[in-house]
């Protein structure tokens, strides 16, 4: 069954910090401020930041910036990193040519 | 779609090992690597490996990766590279893409072997040019011959960080510091030792806190830390580097096991999210198997080894290998890994604070930790060292012996030089310097005296090569390959110097403190281009890397036994016999 999840920014005002600026996320240029101010937003797990900002899905596929990512709504919301859920990787996990996925399965 | 018996997906020490292991046992095998050479971080290692002879010690990475692709290639294990693994779906079917085309494959058995990639540590200006991975700059040197800068910072203080910081010292790059935010070195001792007896400063409790430039790196501005990793104001330092390497640590890198549906748990001391696997790196999903930095970040040695465990698992649940075989070779592999995973630096080790004391109960140096060598006091306390009333304070000094002679040629200063012998100086003390420096060393030189080894080497860490290395069996490191090394002073070494080169840590010194009267000559293994003459004057520097004044190369021996390390042999003045441990070429 699809379950409506019902979620609360969080409660406190958002505060801008002076490293916001930052990119966390090289590969998309995603900043650190963008992304406390998703988690703010209500986004709680790596997937749900990517698919908010596309942090993570650029040329290295999130291989660097996950665990930053990761510890940065670890620390906003105040839980350990453990808990922050491990982000699913697709396939394809390298970044491909469109002429060449699209043909997939259509040679021979 | 063609099927193989065994896929192993990277070709690096575990992909390679399991490969070679499966092969034996007659397995049809095939090997996918993304990249354009195969042996994955091994032929970028080009220093000595740590362990015991069955883990392939003292030997260099990036031979054990020849070794292993052309015992792979004898076997008939096909390896296809530029070939990149884009998924792997039900019942063990992958996608590779191979140059423009995917091509899909199945197996009856999985490796999954894709290693590790670098982490990063967010600062202002991390993304300039210049903001490098530790790994990345080594491939750079070691693969292509590029410097990747003239004056580096290298942030982290793991064994990557000191690894990579020695090797672009020989590469000839300044590093101007290794820093940590911890308060304590990471990595080994030794190699700590190794990069600041050659000058280099290590800054404990200091992060990053910008990268200056507005191209390129220009500069750096470090900052100390408290307790709770936050930075103290007023602390503030800069530093001239045009490069800063990161090596702050390694992410599995999991996804295809992921992607295949492999249970994977969020393992800290393994450095993230790995798959779960059994004891011989079966994952949650029958016959595929993980091994290597993928299963768990650790060293190449240890990868092997999970490799052949993974290798004749797969064999024997494929039926080509006999349970009770596959047993008693998972018993030998299993027994070769907990060996490496022994020790202060090991698996389940890594307390929040570390140990203290070794093993054998002798406290840690805490200026290694702190400063990256030992002070001159630790010194006594450990058993490679050896008795120290060789070294009395009563033995005839430089000073002394100049004060003695009623007409001194030169009163010695703060820093003593090291003039070629004179016509005044007794005529024995001339012939034995001009003897062939190897027959010198042997030459008895009374009892009780003359050429000893010292051996630095203060933490329990797996590896037992200088055992071996003296025929006379001067060094017991034991049963335990994490003891520390010691010395058996009732045996007179004979200055052969093989102990010292077959060190990996390079913590292994030849001392003659008899060497003439008044001089002490200390032989170090040395791994600097060019190398310098016999007859050559430079720098004596001390375990800090401060130097300590001119000395004086009385021989350079270097054989194919040594492989590529030299032996330096100084002549310097006998007080600093137990302080000299570096040798700088040139004048100051």
């Amino acid at each position: 069954m699809k379950q409506v999840i019902v979620r609360k920014a969080v409660e406190t005002a958002f505060v801008e910090m002076p490293d916001d600026c930052q990119i966390i996320c090289r590969c998309e240029e995603i900043t650190k401020g963008e992304i406390r101010r998703a988690i703010y937003d209500g986004m709680r797990t790596m997937n749900e930041i990517k698919r908010y900002l596309r942090a993570g899905m650029g040329l290295c596929q999130g291989q660097t910036c996950n665990k930053l990512v990761r510890a940065l709504i670890a620390k906003e919301l105040k839980v350990p990193l453990e808990s922050v859920e491990i982000p699913v990787p697709r396939s394809p996990v390298r970044p491909i040519a469109m002429e060449v996925y699209a043909v997939d399965g259509l040679k021979k | 779609m063609k099927r193989y018996e065994l896929i192993i997906i990277g070709a690096g020490p575990a992909g390679l090992s399991a490969a070679i292991e499966a092969a034996k046992a007659g397995m049809q095998v095939v090997v996918f690597d993304e990249n354009s050479r195969p042996g994955g971080q091994l032929f970028k290692q080009i220093h000595k490996f740590f362990g015991s002879k069955e883990h392939r010690a003292k030997e260099r990475g990036y031979k054990i990766g020849q070794k292993l692709l052309e015992e792979a290639e004898a076997l008939g294990v096909q390896v296809f590279l530029e070939a990149t693994v884009m998924g792997i779906f039900d019942n063990k079917e992958i996608s590779v893409m191979q140059g423009e085309e995917i091509r899909h494959y199945r197996a009856n058995a999985l490796i999954i072997a894709t290693g590790a990639s670098e982490n990063m540590v967010p600062f202002d200006g991390w993304t300039l040019p210049g903001v490098i991975g530790a790994g990345a700059a080594q491939t750079m040197m070691n693969l292509h011959g590029i410097k990747p800068g003239e004056r580096i910072l290298m942030v982290g203080s793991g064994n990557v960080g000191l690894v990579v910081g020695y090797q672009l010292l020989q590469a000839g790059c300044q590093v101007k510091a290794v820093i940590d935010a911890a308060p304590k070195v990471g990595g080994y001792g030794v190699h700590a030792a190794k990069i600041a007896r050659m000058g280099v400063p290590f800054y404990m409790s200091h992060t990053i806190k910008q990268a200056k430039g507005t191209k390129c790196v220009e500069g750096a501005t470090l900052v100390q830390v408290d307790g709770k990793w936050q930075p103290i104001p007023g602390t503030e330092k800069e530093l001239a580097v045009d490069t800063i390497c990161i090596a702050v640590g390694l992410s599995p890198m999991s996804q295809l096991a992921r992607i295949a549906g492999c249970k994977l748990e969020e393992h800290p001391q393994k450095g993230g999210a790995v798959p779960v696997c059994n004891q011989y790196g079966e994952t949650s999903i029958l016959g595929i198997y993980a091994a290597g930095d993928v299963a768990g970040i650790e060293e190449a040695s240890s990868a092997m080894l999970q490799g052949k465990i993974a290798g004749t698992a797969a064999a024997c649940g494929q039926g080509y290998l006999e349970e009770a075989d596959f047993q008693a070779r998972y018993a030998e592999y299993a027994h070769s890994l907990s060996q490496l995973r022994q020790g202060m630096f090991g698996h389940g080790s890594k307390t929040a604070c570390g140990p203290t004391v070794t093993d054998e109960g002798y406290a840690l140096s805490q200026n290694l930790l702190a400063k990256g060598y030992l002070a001159e006091y630790d010194l006594e306390r450990f058993p490679g060292i050896g008795k120290p009333e060789k070294l009395s304070p009563d033995r005839p000094t430089a000073e002394r012996l100049t004060a003695e002679k009623p007409k001194a040629e030169k009163p010695t200063t703060e820093r003593p030089t090291t003039e070629k012998p004179t016509t005044e100086k007794p005529t024995t003390e001339k012939l034995i310097a001009e003897r062939p420096a190897a027959e010198r060393l042997t030459a008895e030189t009374g009892p009780g005296a003359g050429v000893r080894p010292v051996i630095e080497c203060t933490q329990n860490i797996p590896c037992n090569p200088c055992q071996d290395a003296c025929k006379k069996g001067c060094i017991k490191v034991g049963a335990t390959i994490t003891n520390l090394p010691v010395i058996d002073s009732a045996v007179q070494c004979t200055g052969c110097g093989m102990c010292v080169v077959s060190c990996s840590g390079q913590a292994i010194f030849l001392v003659d403190a008899d060497y003439a009267p008044g001089f002490a000559a200390v032989s170090l293994p040395y791994e600097l281009f060019p190398l310098p003459e016999a007859g050559s004057a430079g720098l004596a520097l001390d375990r800090s890397g401060t130097v300590l004044g001119q000395a004086e190369v009385i021989s350079v021996r270097k054989t194919a036994a040594m492989d590529e390390t030299a032996i330096l042999t100084m002549k310097v003045p006998v007080d600093w016999a137990m302080k000299a441990r570096f040798f700088r070429a040139g004048r100051v």
